[in-house]
Order: structure tokens, then C-alpha cells, then sequence
């Protein structure tokens, strides 16, 4: 089996639902998948690993698999990461600029940012990543990039996303350090954005909700520079333990309920659903007006957290738009339930790599980390900011963490 | 929360508890034991009756030619702890190792109690005294010795001395049965009074008071029937904390480490009792193995405070008070239409979501 060398790219997701693993190569500026492995998850909840054997026995399966279908031998990866103590802070950095010409170098942008990823952090708090927002050079704020500009001062904005250090190590510990090297963390919600959102929706400012099966995660980004971040311990399996709870059922019949049945479209009178549940024989009816409005209300109370949330972001979500991604998303009539929730256009995001087919939306985290880890494995510019310095300078810097 | 969670994780330590008086003194003591638990069975034992006790139907006649064994067997059977006390210097004290040997026998946990009398008599009462006390040693799970307080005696006058050792006697007795009783104690088993009283060893016990448990269980330490230089050698400490329904459960959970910063050699294992809402809390500290020698030397791991209370109920999904986990149309009060899945009869049509007759 042949080694992955540096054009390949590999990007794993232990979701609470299913452990993704996707092989990319990269080829003439385009993303190619080599393969991939997609495996029912064990030993998480709400988007922490809770048994690290379990969720590395589901991991090395999913990487497996990619690996035979890639035929490639993996050697390091890129690991998503984000569980509900996922926290962020944007922090400044400020360093004068002393020299006679008082021009901004390579080397002071260097400084600005490596004191400006330094945040104090407790010592069960682990940083995941590290964004930059913006530069300003004297009071020119929003400056993109600096280097080359005349001023006293430089100032450099990150944001500073961290978890709790125990979740991040039982979820690095889940990959088999014998086999494979972790390359670097990505915080899911980022992911998902590399992979789901374009430049014009980043500037204008935009929220990218990833809904999963135990946590949704929350990006905001405004002026093209992330905002704000956060994860909150509630997704569709929630939706699942509802409707086993209210149609009586077991958790296997009510996923498989959902997965084929549910909607929080209006609902149009029609025929009962007629299904065949797991190890009772026979056929039984459910009263799909009953199953909506177990779905709609959860539905409903996951969007009013995602409204609070923005709110919190200090956003007012009338002004920005939405894009869904996550297996959660895939809900027929979500984005439109959210459009009404949040009171602003919504989307469905579903990733495309290098113009290739368009993936489902579940496969924005696991899709986004192949293009984040192309950047900063290949040392170029992102793929949305070609011809952007800013972007050699992003792909710089995601090489530091 | 805290009276609430020990009522259904409680039972009682031990249900059948023999106090066995020997002699007239031994049988003075147990007499004197006022409010003892219920599960507590009195029994006196005497070759020669008092006047006092010839009557009582719990007295038993020990004589030396083999009369009223079969009577103490009977009486000892199915009791989980015998506890035989006796004045060493008294004659009838010698029956002392008979009794607890038979109570091993019979499965019971042994406990002797020797007291030492305040003054002492001829020299060869005095080695009589210490072969009796060699015996019942080698006899007994654990004997504690009650020796003539120090205390007692520097006091102005007799009446005194007796007052305050009887006090601090008595107060003891009370704190061991009230302990191997216990119906309430929450983290206290058999096990942890029979692994402290083992392995034939010396132990002793004290009772004290406090606001704090660190009070309670310093004034029970100062105030044990053996002399505090004796406690150092301890290898095995149980503490039994009873406070009331107020009790801070930080103050509980305080138990094991102020018990492992007082006795850093010993094994300590401790048990919490809420009873009423009296303010004070009550400590009794049992320390056997005076005599084990020194402790071995082994890597302890010392327990931490736990972040979350003893008696946490699961680790529940919340956000803005909100209780994720329970479902959102219960939460919402939302009445579900229709009603749960039925099972129909085979022949019927399956239809998918758009109405469309399936294949």
C-alpha cells in the first residue's frame, strides 16, 4: 500500500452519531476524494468520547476503511474537534513599530499575531484554534494586510478558540498513536464553514450552524473575520429520544422513524405511515400528525437556541444569514423553520470540493477540514482568497497551531 | 438533598449486638448503659450473683464446674458482635477469655473491654491482671483497654475522679454501640468496624463534640480511653460523624481528610448519620491495631474533594434552566395528537411520505 504522501490529505470527524474519515488528494488545485470511511460511532455523548476504546475502535475502522478504498497508507490526519465546554476569545495584541521608516515588516505581523494568540488559559483549558480577525496600524482599523503600511503601531486581533483540555485529550486519544499522527486540531463549526461558506456571505455576516446528532456547533463570522464561536449540547438525537418517548418506541425504530419519515414541513393530510419495526413482527401504523409534532416542537426549541445564541454573539440575526449544516440538517423543512425562527434567510450548506459533486450537508465538518488541512499542509493560498496576500498569510498562520 | 438521598443508601451496621457484664463490675457497667440501641441484648455473667442481679433474666451463672455453658451458647448464638467487659483485677474477670472465645466461635465479632481500677491493689493481683489481659488478647478480635485515667486521678478529690472517668467510660460505650448499631450511618458497613477490630489488636475509642467535623473529631481523638501517645501507632481509624439535617455536606465530605491528616498511618474509613436538626455534630473515632507495629510502607493514594456532592444524580443537559434532556413537547406542555404506533393487519397498503402507494 502505497504511503500518504504530502498530497494527500486526511480528515477525521468522531461525530456523537458516526466517525468520518475522508481521503483527499490534491491535484491540480483540485480536491479529489481518495476515500473514505464512515462508521457508526460508540463511546460519545453529546459530542464527547465517554468510553476512548470504543470511539477508537469506531475511528480506526472509519480510517481504514479510507485507507483501503484510497489505497494509501495514512501516517497523520487532521481531527475535528468542539464538544460543549468550546469556548472563544478574541484578543488583541499591540507592539510599536520603532524602526526610522516605521514600516510594517514580515517580522513584526509575526510578533503582532504570536502576542496576540496569547491567552491566558486555566490549566484544564486547552486552545483548539486560532483565527485572525483583523490588523490595524495606527487607526486604520479592518486592515487586511499590513505589511508594507507606515504607522507607529501595530495591532493584531485573533480569535482564540479553546476547549475543555480533558475532552480534547480523550478525543486525540481516540486515534491510535501507534498508527497515525494527529497533524492539528479544527474546531468543527470552522470546518464545515471552509467548506459550506463563500467569501461574499463571510463579509456580509453570516452564522454557520452545524447541527449534529449530540451538539451544535456555531460559527458567526462578520466583515469576513470569525466572531464568535460556541457548541451547545443539544442535536438530533434529541429529536430520536423524543419520538421514542412519545411514540413509544425503541431508539433503533425511532432513528429509523426519522430517518425516513420525519419532517417539519407543513404537514398535508395523507395516509398513516406504515412501518415494520426492529424485532416485532408485523407492521405498525403511526400517525404521522402525531410524529410531526414531536418533531416540530424539538425542531423549534433547537432554532430559539441558535436565536439566543446569536443574540449572545451580539448579532441581531435579522441582519446576517444562516447556513444549516450537520446531519440534523438534512430534516426536510428545517431551513424553512429556521428561516421563520430567525426572522433571516437560511440555507442548506452542502460542500463542494474543487468543483466536484456536491456532498450532503453532513459532510461539511469532515470536507471543510480537507481544505483547511490543504492550505496549511500545501502552504498556499486558501482556496476562496486566491490572488489574496491575506490568505498566504491565513495559510501562514493556521501552519502555527 | 441530604436527608433525602441517606434514607434509601442506609441499613443498619449491625441487628444483633450482645454486651455480655462479667463479673459484678462488668456487670455494673452494662447495667449502666441507659438508651442503648435496640439492637443491643444485655447479658450479665457471674459465678457468684449480687443481690441485684439474681433476679434479672438475663443473668447467666457461669460456674467453674461446667454449669451455665450451654446457657452462654445459647444466649451468644446468631449475635453478629459480642462486646464482654470486666474489671481485670476482679476474680470472675477470668471468664472473660471464655466468652469471647466462644463468641468467635459462633461467628461474632469479639470486643473486649478491660477496665483498670483507679487504684491499685497487691502485686500479685497486678500480674494476675496482666496474664488475664495477655489472654483475653490472644482470645479477642480487638480488647481496649480502660486504663486509670491520668486525669482522674490529678483531679482535687475522688468523687471527681470517679465522675470523670465514668463519664468518659460511658460516653465510649455509648459511641461503639451507637456506631455498630447504627441504622442511619450512610458509607458504614460490617466490614469497616470488623477490619478496624482485627487481628487480636488493641484498640481504644473516644467520643467529642463540635461545631465543625474537624472539632468533633479533634475533641474525640483528645478524649479516647487509651493515652494519645498510643494513637500515633494506630493502623486502622473509623470515624462515625452524626449530625443534623443542617449539616453543611461539605462538612461530611471534610470527614476523610481531617480523619487522613490525623492519622496519617492508618487505614480510615468513616460513616455520616443525620439525626434531627441539632446544630453541634457528634464524632466517635475507633482506632484499632494500636499495637500492629509500624505501618508498612506503601504508595497511598490520597483522595481529592470531589467537585460534585456525594449524591449526584446523573449529569443532565441543561441550558438557560432548561432540561434539554427531557423531551420539548413534555417541557412544553404540547398534547400530542393521536395516538402511539399500532399494529395493523398485514394486507394493508404501505404508502410513503408524499402518499404514494409503495413498491
Amino acid at each position: 500500500m502505497e504511503t500518504a504522501a504530502s498530497e494527500y490529505v486526511v480528515a477525521l470527524d468522531v461525530g456523537t452519531c458516526r466517525t468520518r474519515c475522508l481521503i483527499a488528494r490534491m491535484a491540480g488545485g483540485r480536491v479529489e476524494i481518495a476515500g473514505r470511511g464512515d462508521e457508526a460511532s460508540r463511546g460519545v455523548r453529546r459530542g464527547e468520547v465517554i468510553d476512548v476504546a470504543a470511539a477508537g475502535y469506531a475511528a480506526g475502522r472509519a480510517i481504514e476503511a479510507a485507507e483501503e478504498e484510497a489505497g494509501v497508507d495514512v501516517q497523520s490526519l487532521f481531527l475535528a474537534a468542539g464538544s460543549r465546554h468550546t469556548a472563544f476569545a478574541n484578543n488583541r495584541a499591540c507592539i510599536p513599530i520603532t524602526r526610522e521608516e516605521r514600516t510594517v515588516t514580515t517580522r513584526d505581523v509575526r510578533q503582532a499575531l504570536t502576542a496576540a494568540r496569547r491567552v491566558p488559559l486555566r490549566e484544564d483549558i486547552a486552545a483548539i484554534g486560532a483565527l485572525v480577525r483583523s490588523f490595524a496600524v495606527d487607526d486604520v482599523r479592518h486592515v487586511r494586510e499590513p505589511e508594507g503600511m507606515h504607522g507607529s503601531r501595530l495591532e493584531a486581533e485573533m480569535h482564540v478558540i479553546t476547549d475543555a483540555r480533558g475532552a480534547v485529550e480523550n478525543l486525540v486519544a481516540c486515534v491510535d498513536p501507534a498508527k497515525y499522527e494527529v497533524e492539528k486540531r479544527v474546531f468543527s463549526a470552522f470546518a464545515a464553514g471552509e467548506a459550506a461558506l463563500d467569501d461574499d456571505e463571510k463579509t456580509l455576516g453570516v452564522a454557520l450552524v452545524d447541527i449534529g446528532a449530540g451538539t451544535t456547533a456555531m460559527m458567526v463570522y462578520r466583515d469576513r473575520a470569525p466572531a464568535f464561536s460556541s457548541v451547545v449540547p443539544v442535536g438530533g438525537d434529541h429529536i430520536t429520544s423524543d419520538i421514542a418517548i412519545g411514540m413509544e418506541l425503541g431508539l433503533a425504530d425511532a432513528a429509523r422513524l426519522k430517518e425516513d419519515y420525519a419532517t417539519v414541513e407543513p404537514l398535508r393530510p395523507g395516509h398513516p405511515i406504515l412501518f415494520e419495526r426492529i424485532n416485532k413482527p408485523g407492521t405498525f401504523c403511526v400517525e404521522a400528525r402525531r410524529l410531526h409534532a414531536i418533531v416540530d416542537c424539538r425542531a423549534h426549541e433547537i432554532l430559539d437556541i441558535v436565536r439566543r445564541e446569536l443574540i449572545r454573539a451580539g448579532v441581531r440575526p435579522a441582519t446576517i444569514r444562516v447556513v444549516l449544516t450537520g446531519g440534523t440538517a438534512r430534516l426536510p423543512g428545517l431551513d424553512a423553520l429556521a428561516g421563520s425562527v430567525l426572522n433571516c434567510p437560511v440555507r442548506i450548506g452542502r460542500p463542494t470540493l474543487g468543483g466536484g459533486p456536491g456532498l450532503g450537508p453532513e459532510m461539511a465538518t469532515v470536507a471543510g477540514m480537507l481544505l483547511a488541512g490543504d492550505e496549511a499542509q500545501m502552504g498556499r493560498a486558501p482556496r476562496d482568497a486566491t490572488g489574496n496576500p491575506a490568505g498566504k498569510l491565513l495559510s501562514w498562520l493556521r501552519q502555527l497551531f | 438533598m441530604f436527608e433525602g438521598a441517606h434514607a434509601s443508601s442506609c441499613e443498619p451496621v449491625y441487628t444483633n449486638i450482645v454486651v455480655a457484664g462479667v463479673g459484678r463490675d462488668g456487670a455494673t457497667i452494662v447495667n449502666r448503659l441507659q438508651g442503648a440501641a435496640p439492637a443491643v441484648r444485655k447479658l450479665f455473667l457471674t459465678a457468684s450473683p449480687t443481690q441485684t442481679l439474681s433476679q434479672s433474666p438475663d443473668l447467666i451463672r457461669v460456674r467453674s464446674d461446667g454449669g451455665g455453658r450451654d446457657e452462654l451458647r445459647a444466649a451468644l448464638a446468631g449475635a453478629q458482635m459480642v462486646v464482654a467487659t470486666a474489671a481485670v483485677a476482679g476474680r470472675e474477670a477470668a471468664l472473660v477469655p471464655e466468652v469471647v472465645e466462644l463468641a468467635r466461635r459462633e461467628g461474632a465479632l469479639a470486643v473486649a473491654i478491660l477496665v483498670e481500677p483507679l487504684l491499685t491493689g497487691a502485686p500479685q493481683r497486678s500480674d494476675a491482671a496482666d496474664r488475664l489481659t495477655a489472654d483475653v488478647m490472644r482470645a479477642a478480635d480487638a480488647t481496649i483497654i480502660v486504663p486509670a485515667d491520668p486525669h482522674a486521678v490529678a483531679a482535687l478529690n475522688i468523687s471527681e475522679a470517679f465522675d470523670g472517668w465514668n463519664k468518659r467510660l460511658y460516653a465510649s460505650l455509648h459511641g461503639l454501640l451507637g456506631t455498630a448499631a447504627a441504622e442511619d450511618a450512610m458509607n458504614l458497613h460490617m466490614d469497616d468496624i470488623a477490619a478496624t477490630l482485627s487481628k487480636h489488636c488493641r484498640a481504644t475509642i473516644g467520643v467529642g463534640t463540635g461545631q465543625t467535623v474537624e472539632e468533633a473529631l479533634r475533641d474525640a481523638t483528645a478524649n479516647t480511653l487509651a493515652p494519645a501517645e498510643q494513637l500515633e501507632t494506630t493502623r486502622a481509624v473509623l470515624a462515625h460523624v452524626i449530625g443534623g439535617g443542617t449539616m453543611p455536606l461539605d462538612e461530611a465530605r471534610r470527614t476523610v481528610f481531617v480523619l487522613e491528616r490525623l492519622f496519617p498511618k492508618a487505614d480510615v474509613r468513616c460513616g455520616v448519620s443525620v439525626r434531627g436538626d441539632d446544630a453541634g455534630i457528634r464524632a466517635t473515632v475507633i482506632a484499632g491495631k494500636l499495637d500492629a507495629g509500624p505501618a508498612r510502607s506503601r504508595s497511598k493514594r490520597r483522595t481529592q474533594p470531589a467537585e460534585s456532592p456525594f449524591f449526584n444524580v446523573g449529569d443532565p443537559t441543561v441550558y438557560d434552566g432548561e432540561h434539554l434532556d427531557i423531551p420539548a413537547f413534555l417541557r412544553k406542555g404540547v398534547a400530542l395528537p393521536g395516538a402511539p404506533p399500532k399494529p395493523v393487519p398485514a394486507q394493508t397498503t404501505l404508502f410513503d411520505r408524499s402518499g404514494a402507494e409503495a413498491e
